[in-house]
């Protein structure tokens, strides 16, 4: 009995997966675009935060706490920080004062405008 | 629990459980009106070790568009405060084994109070400096809920 044999030959693969690189480089670029707009945007929150601005009572002073607040992107995270090692108290408290949550509370308050920020950017199109 | 008084409602049960399943390193000395374990900063003096449980924030999205349930995340924080790193760590080990274990009993787990999909997200130290200084165990977690 004769052997049917089938072969077949998909044409253009070269060019689908150029494509999908550049898709994936272009997301990658807009979403990194983003990561860096909500990160400054939780940095200015954060200092708002500090200076009373918001729900939480001032911890300004001398500044040094204000001024020390600081942000870093490093590829798709984006962090907001402070290397004071005062900070922790002032954050969740002591057996002297009571917790202040600038971060935790500022991160709480935006969780929904970051994740917009974000999408945003992504959605974006470029010409 | 009760739709409308969710933040009182967790914080007394985290309470209740906790009183209820850790043992108090002092209970023989505690007197009758000194808390082991308390829903809020005490402003009184205390005596340690002691433990502070308190709902800190609530975030809910609706079910549905049309629907006026909505799923709660509960964040919770509790604080263990000691002389002691050794009597921190033993307490906060023994209220975490408590969480965890407490989740599915339908009588007086976290499901019972319609508590589920409980999690702890950071558990972390922060001391006080000096000799006489607190050390104290932070830990982070949350239940979600659904209000109706």
């Amino acid at each position: 009995m004769a052997k049917n044999n089938m072969s077949f030959t998909i044409k253009g693969i070269e060019s689908v997966n150029k494509y999908l690189d550049l898709q994936n480089n272009e997301f990658t670029m807009k979403a990194k675009k983003g990561i860096n707009n909500a990160t400054l945007f939780m940095l200015g929150e954060v200092k708002q935060s500090i200076a009373g601005r918001r729900a939480e009572p001032a911890s300004v002073d001398t500044g040094r706490f204000l001024n020390s607040v600081n942000s870093e992107v490093d590829a798709l995270v984006g962090k907001v920080f402070t290397n004071l090692n005062y900070a922790l108290f002032l954050e969740y408290g002591s057996t002297k004062l009571k917790a202040r949550k600038h971060f935790n509370n500022s991160l709480r308050r935006n969780k929904n405008k970051v994740q917009n920020i974000i999408s945003s950017a992504i959605k974006k199109k470029t010409v | 629990m009760n739709a409308g008084s969710e933040f009182k409602d967790t914080a007394l049960w985290l309470r209740n459980l906790i009183l209820s399943g850790c043992t108090d390193p002092i209970s023989g000395t505690r007197a009758s009106n000194e808390k082991f374990v308390m829903t809020s900063w005490p402003q009184r003096e205390v005596r340690f070790p002691y433990v502070t449980v308190e709902v800190t924030g609530m975030s809910a999205d609706k079910m549905g568009m049309a629907s006026e349930s909505a799923l709660m995340s509960l964040p919770f924080e509790v604080n263990v405060w000691s002389q002691s790193t050794a009597q921190r760590d033993s307490l906060a080990a023994q209220i975490i084994y408590l969480l965890r274990n407490n989740r599915l009993n339908t009588a007086s787990g976290a499901v019972s109070q319609g508590l589920f999909d409980w999690r702890i997200n950071n558990a972390f130290n922060l001391d006080e400096e000096g000799k006489r200084g607190v050390h104290r165990k932070v830990i982070e977690g949350e239940y979600k809920f659904i209000s109706m």
